[in-house]
This record gives C-alpha cells, sequence and structure tokens, in this order.
C-alpha cells in the first residue's frame, strides 16, 4: 500500500511534464509566433522564466519522489521518526538561491519593460508620427488618424492633437491600420469604463483607464489582419468588443488612408471626377444612383 | 437514504444544502422559453375580437420565432433554393442525397451550406400534395422542414409535421423547393447579437433595454432615422447594412464590423422582416381603431346607446368579410413602400458638389441656421449647442392638438430626445457631408428633424454644413476638448 501511495504522488509530476511537452503540438500553446519585436522579448522572458521553473519543478519532485520511495522501502527501520530543529546552513541555502533566482529575473526583464512601458525610451520619429487615438467605449474601438498631411514638430503639439480634435482628422471603427516594419505609436483612451487593448499575436495588452491617455508602441513585423479584442471585462457586452488590426507595407498602409479620407470628404457628387487610389472608386452616391 | 442519512447526522442544513445542489445538477435551470412575438399596445387597447383576429393573422402570415411564415407578398429575399432528388431512402425519415441551386432571384448573400430550419415545399412527387388525410379521415396539412442538411455530401434530411412514418419517401427526380433558410438565418443572428436589446419581436424591449437613456430602435413604425433615402421613404437595405457596420456614434448601437457579407445580408432581411411585420400589425390596429372597435370607443358607444350586441356583430362581420382583404392589401402597400426604398428614385443625391468650404460660406450658412427659413437654431441653439427654445417649450403630442405636460422635444416613439449639440464632434448617421447633407434634406425620421429638401436650395443645404460642420472646430464656442484627460508619460498601470 505504500507503494502505491508513493506512485500516486510520483505519476501527478509525470503527467504535468508530459502534458507540458505535448501542449505545443496539441495547440494548447501560444496563438502562433509572435509577430512583433517586442512580442518576442515577452515570448523570450516568458521561456527563460518556464526553463528556471521547470528546472526547479523537476528536481524538487524527483527529490521528493526518491523520499517517498525510500521511506515506503524502509519498512524496518529504526522504529522511532527522528526529530529535527532544523539546519541552519540549509535553510540559508534555500533562502538565498531563491532570492538569488528572483532577483536575477527581476532586472533581467528590466529592459524589456523599459522599452515597453517608458515613453522616453520610444524612438522620437515613431512619438512625432502618432498612428491613431483609439478611444475604447462600451462596446467598439472608435479610431481616430491624424490627416496624412498632417506633420508633428514637438510633442507638445502631440498633446495637443490629442486634446483636441482636427478638421481634417480621420475617423474610423474596429479596424485599425497599421504601417509594418518600423515602431509606431497609438495612445488608448476610454470614454467610459475599463477596458483593455489587445492582439494576442503582438502580445501587445494594455487598459485603457478613464481619465487617461496611454500610449502604446509596438511594430507589426509581418503584413496580416490580427485579431484583436477586449481584455477587460467592461460589461454585459464585452464580448461584442471584437475587432482587428490591419497591418500593411507602407504603401497599402497610406493608399488606405487616403481612401479613407476621400471617403470621409464625400459629398457624393464630387466623387464622379476623381479616382480613389484604389483604381475605379466612386463617391458613394455615384455608385448607389449606378445600381 | 443518502441525504437522510446526512439529514439526520448534520442537523439538516448542510443535507438541505446538499440536496438542494443535487437537484440542481440534476435537474439544471429548467428549459429556456421558447422566444415569443409580442402583441403591441396598439392590439391591446382593442376589443377581444379585433385583437384575436390581428393575432391570429399575424401567426397566419408571419409564424412565431420558432416557425417562421415566408409570406411571398412581403419584399424580402428569403432565400429560395430549387433542389432535385438524386439518390433517395428506403423511408420517408432516411437522409436523401439531393442537388440544389440557388433561385436566380434571391440574390443577398448567405451561408449556402445552412438550410436548417427552412422550409421545403414538394414541387413534384408523392408529397406534392402537402394535404393527407389522418386516421379519422380528417384532412391535415402537411409541414415539411429541412432538419439537416450536410453540404459536403448533398445530404437532406426532411422532417414533416405532424409527424407520420408511413409516408412514402421521395423518388430519384422528385423535385422540391427550399422556403426562408435566408430568414431563418437572419433569426439565428438576430437573436445571438440583437436580440438583448431590439428584443425579439423588434420593439425596442430586449432585456438590456431598460438600462439604456438612449433607447434601442423599435422597428414596428417601420421607421429608421439614418437613411440615403427621402423623407417619405424607408430605409434601403444599404442604409441597414451601413448602420450595422458602423454602429451609431452616441448611443449604445455599436459597430458590427467583422460581419461577413454572408451574415449581415440574412440579419437586414430579419430586420426589414420584424419591420414590416411590426407595421402590419400598427396598421391592423389602425384600421380597427378608425372603425372605432378599440375597447374604449366601444365602451363610449355602448354608453351613447348604441346596442352591444350590433356593435358585437358588425365587428364579427368585419373580421369576417373585410379584414382578410384589407389584411392582404396593407401588405401590399406596405411592402411596395420597402420595395420603392431600394429604387434610385429614393436616393438622395445631392445635385450640385459641395460648395467649397470658405469663411463666405460658412457665414451664409450661419444666417441660414438663424434665418426663418431653416429655423435650425430653435433647436439647436443660437451657437449649435443644441439648446434652442424649441427645447424648453411645451410640444403637441404627435397627432393631436393636446400639449404634453412636460417640456422638451419627443421622438415619434415617445421617448425624449435632444437636438444634436452640433460642437460635439459626434454625427450619429455619419460625419461625411454627403450624411449631413441628406440628414438636412430628408430630416431625420420618426424626430422632429424636419426635412428641408424643397424648402432649401442645394447652394443653401451646403452651406449649413459648411457651417454645422465647422462648429466643432470654433474657436471661443465651447470647443469639444474631448476632456481633460492626462497624458500619461509612463503608464503605472498593467496590461490585464
Amino acid at each position: 500500500m505504500k507503494r502505491v501511495w508513493a506512485s500516486v504522488f510520483i505519476l501527478w509530476p509525470i503527467i504535468a511534464i508530459g502534458s507540458g511537452v505535448i501542449s505545443p503540438t496539441m495547440h494548447w500553446w501560444f496563438p502562433g509566433a509572435a509577430q512583433s519585436p517586442i512580442g518576442q522579448r515577452i515570448d523570450d522572458l516568458f521561456y527563460m522564466i518556464l526553463i528556471i521553473v521547470t528546472v526547479v519543478f523537476i528536481g524538487t519532485q524527483v527529490a521528493m519522489g526518491y523520499v517517498l520511495l525510500r521511506g515506503a522501502r524502509d519498512t524496518d527501520g529504526p522504529g522511532r521518526a527522528m526529530f529535527s530543529h532544523g539546519s541552519h546552513a540549509l535553510e540559508v541555502i534555500w533562502t538565498i538561491v531563491p532570492a538569488g533566482i528572483l532577483l536575477f529575473i527581476a532586472f533581467y526583464q528590466l529592459d524589456t519593460w523599459a522599452a515597453y512601458r517608458v515613453k522616453e525610451n520610444y524612438p522620437m520619429s515613431a512619438r512625432l508620427a502618432p498612428v491613431a487615438e483609439i478611444t475604447a467605449r462600451q462596446f467598439e474601438w472608435r479610431i481616430r488618424y491624424p490627416n496624412p498631411k498632417r506633420t508633428f514638430q514637438s510633442l507638445a503639439e502631440v498633446d495637443g492633437w490629442l486634446r483636441k480634435t482636427e478638421p481634417d482628422d480621420l475617423y474610423a471603427v474596429n479596424e485599425l491600420h497599421v504601417p509594418t516594419g518600423r515602431p509606431i505609436v497609438i495612445h488608448l483612451r476610454t470614454s467610459d469604463v475599463q477596458h483593455a487593448f489587445f492582439v494576442p499575436i503582438l502580445r501587445i495588452k494594455q487598459d485603457a483607464v478613464p481619465g487617461l491617455v496611454i500610449p502604446i508602441i509596438f511594430e507589426v513585423l509581418k503584413p496580416d489582419s490580427y485579431e484583436w479584442v477586449c481584455a477587460e471585462l467592461c460589461g454585459w457586452g464585452h464580448y461584442k468588443m471584437k475587432a482587428r488590426v490591419k497591418a500593411e507595407p507602407k504603401d497599402d498602409y497610406e493608399a488606405y488612408l487616403k481612401e479613407l479620407e476621400r471617403e470621409q470628404f464625400d459629398d457624393g457628387v464630387s466623387g464622379h471626377a476623381k479616382k480613389g487610389a484604389a483604381g475605379e472608386t466612386k463617391s458613394e452616391g455615384a455608385k448607389e444612383a449606378a445600381k | 437514504m443518502f441525504a437522510s442519512k446526512i439529514l439526520s447526522q448534520s442537523g439538516g442544513r448542510i443535507g438541505l444544502l446538499a440536496a438542494l445542489v443535487a437537484a440542481f445538477a440534476i435537474a439544471g435551470c429548467g428549459e429556456t422559453p421558447a422566444p415569443k412575438f409580442v402583441i403591441g399596445e396598439g392590439t391591446t387597447r382593442l376589443a377581444r375580437p379585433a385583437q384575436r383576429a390581428i393575432e391570429a393573422e399575424l401567426l397566419k402570415d408571419f409564424g412565431e420565432p420558432n416557425r417562421l411564415v415566408v409570406w411571398q407578398t412581403l419584399p424580402v429575399d428569403f432565400g429560395a433554393y430549387e433542389g432535385v432528388v438524386a439518390k433517395p431512402g428506403e423511408r420517408f425519415s432516411d437522409p436523401i442525397e439531393v442537388k440544389l441551386t440557388r433561385k436566380a432571384d434571391s440574390k443577398i448573400p448567405m451561408a449556402d451550406e445552412d438550410l436548417r430550419g427552412a422550409g421545403l415545399l414538394w414541387t413534384s412527387g408523392p408529397n406534392a400534395e402537402g394535404t393527407a388525410k389522418d386516421a379519422k379521415g380528417h384532412e391535415v396539412h402537411r409541414d415539411f422542414e429541412v432538419e439537416h442538411y450536410d453540404p459536403k455530401r448533398s445530404e437532406l434530411v426532411v422532417r414533416v409535421t405532424p409527424s407520420d412514418q408511413s409516408l412514402a419517401a421521395p423518388k430519384a427526380g422528385d423535385k422540391f423547393t427550399v422556403l426562408g433558410p435566408m430568414l431563418q438565418q437572419g433569426h439565428k443572428l438576430y437573436m445571438t447579437h440583437c436580440e438583448h436589446c431590439h428584443g425579439v419581436s423588434g420593439d425596442g424591449k430586449g432585456p438590456t433595454a431598460s438600462y439604456f437613456d438612449i433607447k434601442p430602435r423599435d422597428y414596428r413604425q417601420g421607421k429608421f432615422k439614418f437613411t440615403s433615402t427621402k423623407s417619405n421613404d424607408k430605409a434601403s437595405r444599404a442604409d441597414l447594412v451601413r448602420t450595422i457596420r458602423q454602429g451609431i456614434p452616441g448611443t449604445y448601437m455599436p459597430s458590427f464590423l467583422l460581419f461577413k457579407d454572408e451574415e449581415i445580408g440574412p440579419i437586414v432581411e430579419y430586420i426589414r422582416w420584424l419591420a414590416m411585420r411590426g407595421e402590419f400589425e400598427e396598421k391592423s390596429d389602425a384600421e380597427f381603431a378608425n372603425g372605432q372597435y378599440s375597447q374604449e370607443d366601444i365602451a363610449q358607444r355602448v354608453q351613447q346607446k348604441e346596442s352591444r350586441d350590433a356593435i358585437d356583430k358588425a365587428l364579427a362581420d368585419y373580421i369576417a368579410k373585410e379584414y382578410p382583404g384589407v389584411a392582404e392589401d396593407l401588405a401590399g402597400r406596405i411592402g411596395g413602400s420597402w420595395t420603392a426604398a431600394e429604387k434610385s428614385e429614393a436616393l438622395v443625391t445631392p445635385k450640385i458638389a459641395r460648395t467649397a468650404d470658405t469663411p463666405e460660406s460658412r457665414e451664409r450658412g450661419r444666417k441660414l441656421f438663424h434665418s426663418d427659413t431653416a429655423k435650425c437654431s430653435q433647436c439647436h441653439g443660437p451657437v449649435g449647442k443644441g439648446d434652442g427654445p424649441q427645447t424648453e417649450d411645451y410640444q403637441a403630442i404627435l397627432g393631436t392638438n393636446k400639449k404634453r405636460k412636460v417640456p422638451g422635444l419627443f421622438d415619434d416613439w415617445g421617448n425624449p430626445i435632444k437636438p444634436r449639440d452640433l460642437t460635439s464632434g459626434i454625427y450619429r448617421g455619419g460625419r461625411r457631408p454627403l450624411d449631413i447633407y441628406r440628414r438636412i434634406y430628408s430630416g431625420i425620421k420618426g424626430t422632429p428633424m424636419p426635412p428641408f429638401g424643397t424648402a432649401l436650395k442645394d447652394e443653401e443645404i451646403w452651406d449649413i454644413v459648411n457651417y454645422a460642420m465647422s462648429l466643432p472646430y470654433e474657436s471661443g464656442s465651447g470647443t469639444p476638448d474631448i476632456n481633460q484627460s492626462k497624458i500619461a508619460s509612463a503608464s503605472p498601470v498593467g496590461g490585464g
């Protein structure tokens, strides 16, 4: 019976390790490789911690298994159990070693944290070219782009743009277009409760907090359409806050903004004469009348 | 025995709790009640026989949420497929292999593979009759329906109500039509995404609606506020698609941009169908009310010494002889108005391009804004803040001469409504100059915003558009400093 119990306690860490090993092939793992440099650095941190934890876990479980089995075998031991007041040396070791590991992790991750969170570390070129302001609300994402022709000379000017809308700003909802291949800054705010901007494949997650405008920096490596969701329970319609981030090469991104501008200033007539970036694009009125 | 043992051991309380937990675990919370179309307030005010007649008519023409009826009089793309049996089964309930083609007149995008719940009509073969004799020799009507369709293997299982095992299996070459899969799909999507605000019947009374100060649209008047059509026209399909995709900023209607075309198509058809159903009911109510068959009118007529029996008999006669024709007629008229909204004549397109947005144009617009022709400032206020004198006045109740007891503006649904604060930069119906032109040209349907298409020339409308669009950015007039938010230098908050 003793051996049965010992085996049960040994079996579960084996199952835990086993399921950990097979999880990537079973799609229980990340939703794909990180598509942003910061995401890759976050993944690296994750894997480093995972390795440390795995080594410690296996070590402690093997030691425990050994002790259990040994105890199960030595039934004819010395009779009475030995009572120990502990070992000072051992206690010092098991305090200092984990503390050292934790300190190492704490310092090791600082750079990644600072690159993501400290605005002063963002490249000035990205800070002076805000891609969009995103206003989360129950239950959608409203997007405001500065006009492509709008340039910002100073950070104060960017702050000014965030404080006050401008007549030629461009507006969209639930589909954010960003250029690939360069660091970009978006500014997140909310008009009601807390929400969180979350693009899993980029590993970018940031709460939107009432009263704050929070900059987020990231770079998208590969042009594609990425899932964008709200990651903070924000009310009964939380699940409705599904959107997408469309990352495009510079040219496509600029063409999109041009088309957005043409659509937004459509008067139903002038579109006849103009041809948008997408080639044969007429204004809406003209399109409908042609039907 | 187990429960009683625990009861005796631990003084009852824990045992009772355990028994309750076990009971809930086994029984669950009971079955969800089937969704139902509720009858409108107008119908409930009528005499009982009139109510019953309308309810019966609605059931016949529109059905119930779990048994939708395809009424071909209505200009709704119900989705239709023609099918031929390729390989029959042995018994009626066996899967049959079929060949399906979408009917040419059904064009709205929909998911081809999802035909579950759609009606099925045999056009040839042993079941084409549609009726049968039951055990007692009575004629019974048979409803066929698609129980299951597997598009990969082209396999179809047909269900029949009342169920009948002795029914002959269809033969190879038998023809049939599948009716209403679009409506079914629209219904399913509507119940998932829209119903909790707009209600099962489209009356804007879903469970979440009561928490809103801006009420969800009640479709039953057939009115939608933000359209591209003329003031007397309904909303077009394109208008509804746009509202669903873009949402309505400033209200609780969120954007459903991620819907695919084959999802949004059926949803829009279903919403149009619900609107037609609601309008059909409201117009029927009006017919009976005109005949003085509301409970109130009948009570009054009896007081004025009319014979109760005579009234009842006249009502019964009306229901039996005239109402069926009236109902057909109503459906035709309602359907006609929805069809008209799709035509190019209904579309509002400016005759001239937008006037250049110059200070002179804005100034002309500002003068018109305050003029007696446009009277914009009466509601929208002297600087467009939406605080004009009309918002303080006592308005007449719709369709009467009586004044309301509460000051302020109301919409056709009886909800208090505020004129747009034009300095806010929020445009519910879209921010394109074209949108604002259309708001002025056609007004906003169901609201006190009147149409100016005939009163104002295009040049004048564009001047007002230019002025209105400049308002959010005017210096000195309460600018939309969206908020005094602090611009975070380094975020102190983590994700999560």
